[in-house]
Protein backbone atom coordinates (compact mmCIF):
# COMPACT_ATOMS: atom_id res chain seq x y z
CA UNK A 1 0.00 0.00 0.00
CA UNK A 2 1.31 3.51 -1.02
CA UNK A 3 1.77 5.94 1.20
CA UNK A 4 -0.73 8.55 0.33
CA UNK A 5 -3.57 5.68 -0.08
CA UNK A 6 -2.45 4.70 3.48
CA UNK A 7 -3.06 8.34 4.86
CA UNK A 8 -6.21 8.68 3.02
CA UNK A 9 -7.77 5.63 4.17
CA UNK A 10 -7.15 6.72 8.04
CA UNK A 11 -8.36 9.47 7.14
CA UNK A 12 -11.84 9.16 5.80
CA UNK A 13 -12.24 6.18 7.78
CA UNK A 14 -16.42 4.87 7.38
CA UNK A 15 -16.72 6.53 4.39
CA UNK A 16 -14.22 4.48 1.59
CA UNK A 17 -15.84 1.06 1.77
CA UNK A 18 -14.03 -1.47 0.47
CA UNK A 19 -10.93 0.45 1.66
CA UNK A 20 -9.04 -1.98 4.14
CA UNK A 21 -8.22 -0.29 7.06
CA UNK A 22 -6.17 -2.83 8.22
CA UNK A 23 -3.61 -2.80 5.86
CA UNK A 24 -3.38 1.10 5.95
CA UNK A 25 -2.71 0.34 10.29
CA UNK A 26 -0.12 -1.97 9.11
CA UNK A 27 1.17 0.28 7.14
CA UNK A 28 1.54 3.61 9.03
CA UNK A 29 2.75 1.61 11.96
CA UNK A 30 6.06 0.98 10.47
CA UNK A 31 6.30 4.27 8.59
CA UNK A 32 7.49 7.46 10.18
CA UNK A 33 6.44 9.64 7.15
CA UNK A 34 2.84 8.57 7.68
CA UNK A 35 3.07 8.74 11.55
CA UNK A 36 3.83 12.29 10.62
CA UNK A 37 1.22 12.92 7.56
CA UNK A 38 -1.51 11.45 10.34
CA UNK A 39 -0.51 14.26 12.37
CA UNK A 40 -0.77 17.07 10.40
CA UNK A 41 -4.20 15.37 9.33
CA UNK A 42 -5.03 15.55 13.03
CA UNK A 43 -3.57 19.51 13.24
CA UNK A 44 -5.75 20.31 10.11
CA UNK A 45 -8.94 19.08 11.55
CA UNK A 46 -8.17 21.50 14.38
CA UNK A 47 -7.72 24.94 11.88
CA UNK A 48 -10.91 23.68 10.04
CA UNK A 49 -13.17 23.40 13.05
CA UNK A 50 -11.89 26.39 14.61
CA UNK A 51 -14.44 29.64 13.83
CA UNK A 52 -13.26 31.75 10.94
CA UNK A 53 -12.79 35.81 12.56
CA UNK A 54 -15.37 38.01 11.54
CA UNK A 55 -13.83 40.43 8.86
CA UNK A 56 -13.27 44.06 10.06
CA UNK A 57 -16.06 47.16 9.96
CA UNK A 58 -15.58 49.04 6.06
CA UNK A 59 -13.75 45.75 5.13
CA UNK A 60 -15.59 44.93 1.87
CA UNK A 61 -16.01 48.88 1.46
CA UNK A 62 -11.81 49.27 1.47
CA UNK A 63 -12.19 46.44 -1.33
CA UNK A 64 -14.34 48.00 -3.20
CA UNK A 65 -12.84 51.04 -2.96
CA UNK A 66 -9.22 50.21 -3.63
CA UNK A 67 -10.55 48.34 -6.65
CA UNK A 68 -12.21 51.03 -8.13
CA UNK A 69 -9.04 53.25 -7.53
CA UNK A 70 -6.29 51.15 -9.33
CA UNK A 71 -8.23 49.27 -11.84
CA UNK A 72 -9.03 51.94 -14.65
CA UNK A 73 -5.38 52.21 -15.51
CA UNK A 74 -5.32 48.37 -15.69
CA UNK A 75 -8.54 48.48 -17.65
CA UNK A 76 -7.55 49.92 -20.67
CA UNK A 77 -3.96 48.91 -21.08
CA UNK A 78 -4.11 47.40 -24.53
CA UNK A 79 -0.74 47.58 -26.05
CA UNK A 80 -0.37 44.06 -26.37
CA UNK A 81 -1.48 42.66 -29.11
CA UNK A 82 -3.47 45.83 -30.75
CA UNK A 83 -1.57 44.97 -34.24
CA UNK A 84 -2.55 42.08 -34.96
CA UNK A 85 -6.22 42.95 -34.25
CA UNK A 86 -6.18 46.38 -35.90
CA UNK A 87 -6.12 44.31 -39.40
CA UNK A 88 -9.96 43.26 -38.65
CA UNK A 89 -11.65 45.83 -37.33
CA UNK A 90 -14.81 45.29 -39.48
CA UNK A 91 -14.92 41.53 -37.86
CA UNK A 92 -17.61 40.62 -36.07
CA UNK A 93 -16.97 40.20 -32.08
CA UNK A 94 -18.40 37.09 -30.74
CA UNK A 95 -18.50 36.60 -26.80
CA UNK A 96 -15.70 34.62 -25.97
CA UNK A 97 -12.87 35.93 -23.66
CA UNK A 98 -10.63 33.80 -21.33
CA UNK A 99 -8.18 34.89 -18.40
CA UNK A 100 -5.15 33.13 -17.65
CA UNK A 101 -2.38 34.31 -14.87
CA UNK A 102 0.66 34.02 -15.97
CA UNK A 103 2.34 32.61 -13.00
CA UNK A 104 2.11 28.33 -12.75
CA UNK A 105 5.23 26.52 -14.53
CA UNK A 106 4.87 24.98 -17.48
CA UNK A 107 2.96 21.55 -16.77
CA UNK A 108 -0.56 23.92 -16.54
CA UNK A 109 -3.39 22.85 -18.14
CA UNK A 110 -4.11 24.63 -21.10
CA UNK A 111 -7.35 27.28 -20.33
CA UNK A 112 -10.04 25.81 -22.19
CA UNK A 113 -12.27 28.24 -23.84
CA UNK A 114 -15.57 27.13 -24.14
CA UNK A 115 -16.42 26.17 -28.26
CA UNK A 116 -17.52 29.52 -30.08
CA UNK A 117 -19.42 29.88 -33.21
CA UNK A 118 -17.88 31.31 -35.78
CA UNK A 119 -19.51 32.25 -39.08
CA UNK A 120 -18.09 30.59 -41.93
CA UNK A 121 -15.91 32.44 -44.58
CA UNK A 122 -16.17 35.86 -42.10
CA UNK A 123 -14.16 37.04 -39.76
CA UNK A 124 -14.68 37.09 -35.85
CA UNK A 125 -12.88 38.54 -33.10
CA UNK A 126 -12.16 36.62 -30.22
CA UNK A 127 -10.10 37.88 -27.16
CA UNK A 128 -8.09 35.94 -24.52
CA UNK A 129 -6.16 37.80 -21.98
CA UNK A 130 -2.94 37.15 -19.47
CA UNK A 131 -3.13 38.49 -16.09
CA UNK A 132 0.13 39.02 -15.51
CA UNK A 133 1.69 39.95 -12.09
CA UNK A 134 4.60 42.18 -12.75
CA UNK A 135 6.20 43.75 -16.17
CA UNK A 136 7.59 40.94 -18.09
CA UNK A 137 10.02 41.91 -21.23
CA UNK A 138 10.43 39.79 -24.41
CA UNK A 139 7.32 37.28 -23.26
CA UNK A 140 7.49 34.73 -26.33
CA UNK A 141 3.79 34.58 -28.23
CA UNK A 142 2.98 31.55 -30.24
CA UNK A 143 -0.70 30.80 -31.84
CA UNK A 144 -0.85 27.80 -33.80
CA UNK A 145 -3.68 26.86 -36.01
CA UNK A 146 -5.47 23.49 -36.17
CA UNK A 147 -8.02 22.05 -38.68
CA UNK A 148 -10.37 24.57 -40.84
CA UNK A 149 -9.00 28.42 -39.36
CA UNK A 150 -7.59 30.92 -40.29
CA UNK A 151 -6.15 34.18 -38.99
CA UNK A 152 -7.40 36.87 -41.34
CA UNK A 153 -4.92 38.58 -42.94
CA UNK A 154 -2.40 35.60 -42.17
CA UNK A 155 -4.00 33.29 -44.99
CA UNK A 156 -2.14 30.08 -44.78
CA UNK A 157 0.23 30.86 -41.93
CA UNK A 158 -0.56 27.43 -39.27
CA UNK A 159 1.86 29.17 -36.90
CA UNK A 160 2.60 32.68 -35.84
CA UNK A 161 5.42 33.17 -33.21
CA UNK A 162 6.51 37.05 -31.97
CA UNK A 163 8.12 38.65 -28.87
CA UNK A 164 6.03 41.17 -26.81
CA UNK A 165 6.28 42.99 -23.74
CA UNK A 166 4.20 41.99 -20.96
CA UNK A 167 2.82 45.11 -18.74
CA UNK A 168 1.56 44.67 -15.34
CA UNK A 169 -1.88 43.37 -15.15
CA UNK A 170 -4.10 42.58 -17.53
CA UNK A 171 -2.54 42.06 -21.38
CA UNK A 172 -5.35 41.32 -23.98
CA UNK A 173 -4.88 40.14 -27.38
CA UNK A 174 -7.56 39.94 -30.03
CA UNK A 175 -7.50 37.62 -33.01
CA UNK A 176 -9.53 37.65 -35.88
CA UNK A 177 -10.22 33.81 -36.89
CA UNK A 178 -12.02 32.76 -39.90
CA UNK A 179 -13.91 28.81 -39.77
CA UNK A 180 -13.09 28.30 -43.31
CA UNK A 181 -14.30 25.00 -43.04
CA UNK A 182 -17.35 23.54 -41.81
CA UNK A 183 -15.89 20.88 -39.50
CA UNK A 184 -14.04 24.52 -38.16
CA UNK A 185 -10.63 23.81 -35.78
CA UNK A 186 -8.81 25.05 -32.80
CA UNK A 187 -6.39 27.47 -32.09
CA UNK A 188 -3.92 27.84 -29.57
CA UNK A 189 -2.31 30.51 -27.86
CA UNK A 190 0.79 29.94 -25.88
CA UNK A 191 2.26 32.92 -24.20
CA UNK A 192 5.63 32.30 -22.32
CA UNK A 193 8.24 33.80 -20.42
CA UNK A 194 11.16 31.88 -18.35
CA UNK A 195 9.39 29.36 -16.32
CA UNK A 196 6.42 30.79 -16.66
CA UNK A 197 3.66 29.81 -19.34
CA UNK A 198 -0.32 29.72 -19.82
CA UNK A 199 -1.75 28.51 -22.94
CA UNK A 200 -5.29 28.71 -23.98
CA UNK A 201 -6.89 26.75 -26.34
CA UNK A 202 -9.82 27.06 -28.29
CA UNK A 203 -12.32 25.07 -30.41
CA UNK A 204 -14.43 26.92 -33.30
CA UNK A 205 -17.16 25.88 -34.90
CA UNK A 206 -18.36 26.81 -38.28
CA UNK A 207 -21.89 28.06 -38.76
CA UNK A 208 -23.48 28.93 -41.92
CA UNK A 209 -24.99 32.30 -42.47
CA UNK A 210 -27.75 33.55 -44.69
CA UNK B 1 -48.80 36.59 -11.65
CA UNK B 2 -44.88 36.07 -10.85
CA UNK B 3 -42.73 38.04 -8.10
CA UNK B 4 -41.65 41.74 -8.92
CA UNK B 5 -38.52 41.64 -10.28
CA UNK B 6 -35.75 44.77 -9.76
CA UNK B 7 -34.29 45.68 -13.33
CA UNK B 8 -30.75 45.82 -12.88
CA UNK B 9 -30.66 48.20 -16.08
CA UNK B 10 -29.77 51.77 -13.48
CA UNK B 11 -27.43 50.16 -11.58
CA UNK B 12 -23.64 51.34 -12.36
CA UNK B 13 -20.74 49.62 -12.92
CA UNK B 14 -19.31 49.86 -10.03
CA UNK B 15 -22.75 49.45 -8.20
CA UNK B 16 -22.85 46.26 -9.73
CA UNK B 17 -18.67 45.23 -8.61
CA UNK B 18 -20.13 46.20 -5.15
CA UNK B 19 -22.82 44.18 -5.01
CA UNK B 20 -21.03 41.05 -6.47
CA UNK B 21 -18.27 41.48 -4.00
CA UNK B 22 -20.42 42.07 -1.18
CA UNK B 23 -22.15 38.84 -2.04
CA UNK B 24 -18.71 36.52 -2.41
CA UNK B 25 -16.41 38.40 0.26
CA UNK B 26 -17.18 36.18 3.74
CA UNK B 27 -16.34 32.70 1.40
CA UNK B 28 -12.93 34.79 0.19
CA UNK B 29 -12.04 35.86 3.60
CA UNK B 30 -12.45 32.66 4.81
CA UNK B 31 -10.21 31.17 2.04
CA UNK B 32 -7.81 33.92 2.87
CA UNK B 33 -7.59 33.86 6.24
CA UNK B 34 -7.33 30.08 6.39
CA UNK B 35 -4.42 30.41 3.90
CA UNK B 36 -2.61 33.32 5.65
CA UNK B 37 -3.66 32.80 9.00
CA UNK B 38 -3.64 36.92 9.67
CA UNK B 39 -7.09 38.87 9.64
CA UNK B 40 -4.89 41.79 8.12
CA UNK B 41 -2.94 39.71 5.48
CA UNK B 42 -6.23 38.27 4.75
CA UNK B 43 -8.03 41.73 4.04
CA UNK B 44 -5.19 42.70 2.24
CA UNK B 45 -5.52 39.39 -0.19
CA UNK B 46 -9.18 39.71 -0.97
CA UNK B 47 -8.32 43.47 -2.05
CA UNK B 48 -5.75 42.17 -4.39
CA UNK B 49 -8.43 39.63 -5.64
CA UNK B 50 -11.05 42.64 -5.88
CA UNK B 51 -8.10 44.95 -7.67
CA UNK B 52 -8.49 42.01 -10.48
CA UNK B 53 -11.59 41.10 -10.48
CA UNK B 54 -13.19 45.00 -11.52
CA UNK B 55 -11.55 44.76 -15.04
CA UNK B 56 -13.43 41.52 -15.51
CA UNK B 57 -17.23 42.77 -13.80
CA UNK B 58 -18.60 42.64 -17.25
CA UNK B 59 -17.43 38.48 -17.98
CA UNK B 60 -17.98 37.93 -13.89
CA UNK B 61 -21.59 38.71 -14.02
CA UNK B 62 -21.92 36.60 -17.02
CA UNK B 63 -20.44 33.41 -15.29
CA UNK B 64 -22.62 30.98 -13.41
CA UNK B 65 -20.07 30.41 -10.97
CA UNK B 66 -18.09 33.54 -10.24
CA UNK B 67 -16.84 32.53 -7.29
CA UNK B 68 -14.63 29.79 -8.15
CA UNK B 69 -12.98 32.45 -10.90
CA UNK B 70 -12.43 34.84 -7.64
CA UNK B 71 -11.18 32.04 -6.08
CA UNK B 72 -8.91 30.41 -8.22
CA UNK B 73 -7.62 34.30 -8.65
CA UNK B 74 -7.02 34.07 -4.77
CA UNK B 75 -5.05 30.94 -4.63
CA UNK B 76 -2.70 31.88 -7.26
CA UNK B 77 -2.27 35.48 -5.70
CA UNK B 78 -1.58 33.55 -2.51
CA UNK B 79 1.02 31.62 -3.87
CA UNK B 80 2.60 34.04 -5.92
CA UNK B 81 2.82 37.01 -3.12
CA UNK B 82 4.07 34.46 -0.88
CA UNK B 83 6.57 33.09 -2.81
CA UNK B 84 7.99 36.36 -3.10
CA UNK B 85 7.83 37.39 0.15
CA UNK B 86 9.81 33.95 0.74
CA UNK B 87 12.73 34.81 -1.42
CA UNK B 88 13.07 38.22 -0.10
CA UNK B 89 12.85 37.51 3.82
CA UNK B 90 12.73 33.90 4.49
CA UNK B 91 14.94 31.36 4.34
CA UNK B 92 12.60 27.99 4.63
CA UNK B 93 14.32 26.08 7.30
CA UNK B 94 15.69 22.23 6.41
CA UNK B 95 14.09 19.03 7.11
CA UNK B 96 16.60 18.09 9.37
CA UNK B 97 17.90 21.34 10.92
CA UNK B 98 17.47 21.38 14.66
CA UNK B 99 14.06 23.33 14.67
CA UNK B 100 14.04 26.05 17.55
CA UNK B 101 11.53 27.77 18.05
CA UNK B 102 11.78 31.98 18.11
CA UNK B 103 8.66 32.43 20.28
CA UNK B 104 8.43 33.42 23.96
CA UNK B 105 7.73 30.45 25.72
CA UNK B 106 3.51 29.81 25.66
CA UNK B 107 2.18 30.20 29.16
CA UNK B 108 0.37 27.41 31.18
CA UNK B 109 -3.13 26.85 29.43
CA UNK B 110 -4.85 24.65 28.22
CA UNK B 111 -3.70 21.84 26.59
CA UNK B 112 -6.43 23.11 23.63
CA UNK B 113 -4.68 26.18 23.06
CA UNK B 114 -0.63 24.74 23.14
CA UNK B 115 -1.96 22.52 20.32
CA UNK B 116 -3.27 25.04 18.11
CA UNK B 117 -0.41 27.52 19.61
CA UNK B 118 1.95 24.66 18.12
CA UNK B 119 0.26 24.61 14.77
CA UNK B 120 0.33 28.78 14.46
CA UNK B 121 4.15 28.00 14.48
CA UNK B 122 4.29 25.14 12.57
CA UNK B 123 2.28 26.46 9.68
CA UNK B 124 4.71 29.67 9.57
CA UNK B 125 7.39 27.12 8.03
CA UNK B 126 5.38 26.07 5.72
CA UNK B 127 5.74 27.66 1.60
CA UNK B 128 2.65 28.92 -0.43
CA UNK B 129 2.14 25.56 -2.11
CA UNK B 130 2.09 23.38 0.67
CA UNK B 131 -0.67 25.93 2.25
CA UNK B 132 -2.54 25.84 -0.28
CA UNK B 133 -3.08 22.05 -1.09
CA UNK B 134 -3.73 21.43 3.31
CA UNK B 135 -5.93 24.26 2.99
CA UNK B 136 -7.92 23.20 -0.12
CA UNK B 137 -8.16 19.54 0.63
CA UNK B 138 -7.80 19.06 4.63
CA UNK B 139 -9.82 22.33 5.83
CA UNK B 140 -11.88 23.03 2.98
CA UNK B 141 -12.48 19.72 1.73
CA UNK B 142 -12.14 20.19 -1.99
CA UNK B 143 -11.86 16.71 -3.91
CA UNK B 144 -8.78 16.12 -6.28
CA UNK B 145 -10.42 16.83 -8.76
CA UNK B 146 -11.93 20.19 -7.61
CA UNK B 147 -8.47 21.19 -7.10
CA UNK B 148 -6.37 20.36 -10.18
CA UNK B 149 -8.85 22.70 -12.19
CA UNK B 150 -8.49 25.63 -8.86
CA UNK B 151 -4.65 25.30 -9.50
CA UNK B 152 -4.28 23.74 -13.15
CA UNK B 153 -1.92 20.78 -10.99
CA UNK B 154 -2.25 17.20 -12.37
CA UNK B 155 -3.97 14.98 -10.10
CA UNK B 156 -1.26 12.91 -9.35
CA UNK B 157 1.18 16.21 -8.60
CA UNK B 158 -1.46 16.93 -6.43
CA UNK B 159 -1.39 13.26 -4.54
CA UNK B 160 2.36 14.04 -3.95
CA UNK B 161 2.61 17.13 -2.96
CA UNK B 162 -0.25 17.05 -0.70
CA UNK B 163 1.31 14.17 0.67
CA UNK B 164 4.75 15.98 1.42
CA UNK B 165 3.10 18.76 2.71
CA UNK B 166 1.37 16.37 5.54
CA UNK B 167 4.62 14.55 5.97
CA UNK B 168 6.47 18.35 6.60
CA UNK B 169 3.81 19.93 8.95
CA UNK B 170 3.84 16.56 10.96
CA UNK B 171 7.37 16.81 11.64
CA UNK B 172 7.27 20.43 12.23
CA UNK B 173 4.90 19.67 14.93
CA UNK B 174 6.50 16.25 16.38
CA UNK B 175 9.43 18.93 16.61
CA UNK B 176 7.59 21.64 17.81
CA UNK B 177 6.10 19.56 20.45
CA UNK B 178 9.47 18.60 21.61
CA UNK B 179 10.69 22.23 22.00
CA UNK B 180 7.50 23.36 24.26
CA UNK B 181 7.66 20.04 26.21
CA UNK B 182 11.21 20.81 27.22
CA UNK B 183 10.69 24.57 27.84
CA UNK B 184 7.51 24.10 29.93
CA UNK B 185 10.17 20.70 32.11
CA UNK B 186 13.67 21.95 31.21
CA UNK B 187 14.38 18.41 33.25
CA UNK B 188 12.72 16.51 30.33
CA UNK B 189 10.72 14.33 32.70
Amino acid sequence: MRCEEAVETIRTVGSRPGASLRAAMEHTSDCSDCQAALRAVEAMRTLRDEPTPIFADGAIERAVDRALATSPAQRYRRGFWTGLASGAALAATIAALAVGLLLWDNGSAPVAIPEVRAALNMPSNVTVAVDSPERLANAEVRVELRGGVELDGYASQRELRWSTDLEQGVNQLTLPIVAIGVHGGQVLVEVTHGQKRRTFLLDVRAVATG
Amino acid sequence: MGKPTVDPGGASEQERFAALIRQHYQVLYRAAYRLTRSAVDAEDLVQEVCVRAYPRIDELERLEQPRGWLLRVLFRLFVDLRRRYERKNVRAIDEDEEFVSSEPSPPEEAERALDRWRIEDAWRHLNAEQRLLLVLHDVEGYSLAEIQVLTGLKEGTIKSRLHRARVRLGRLLQRDQAATSFVADPRGS
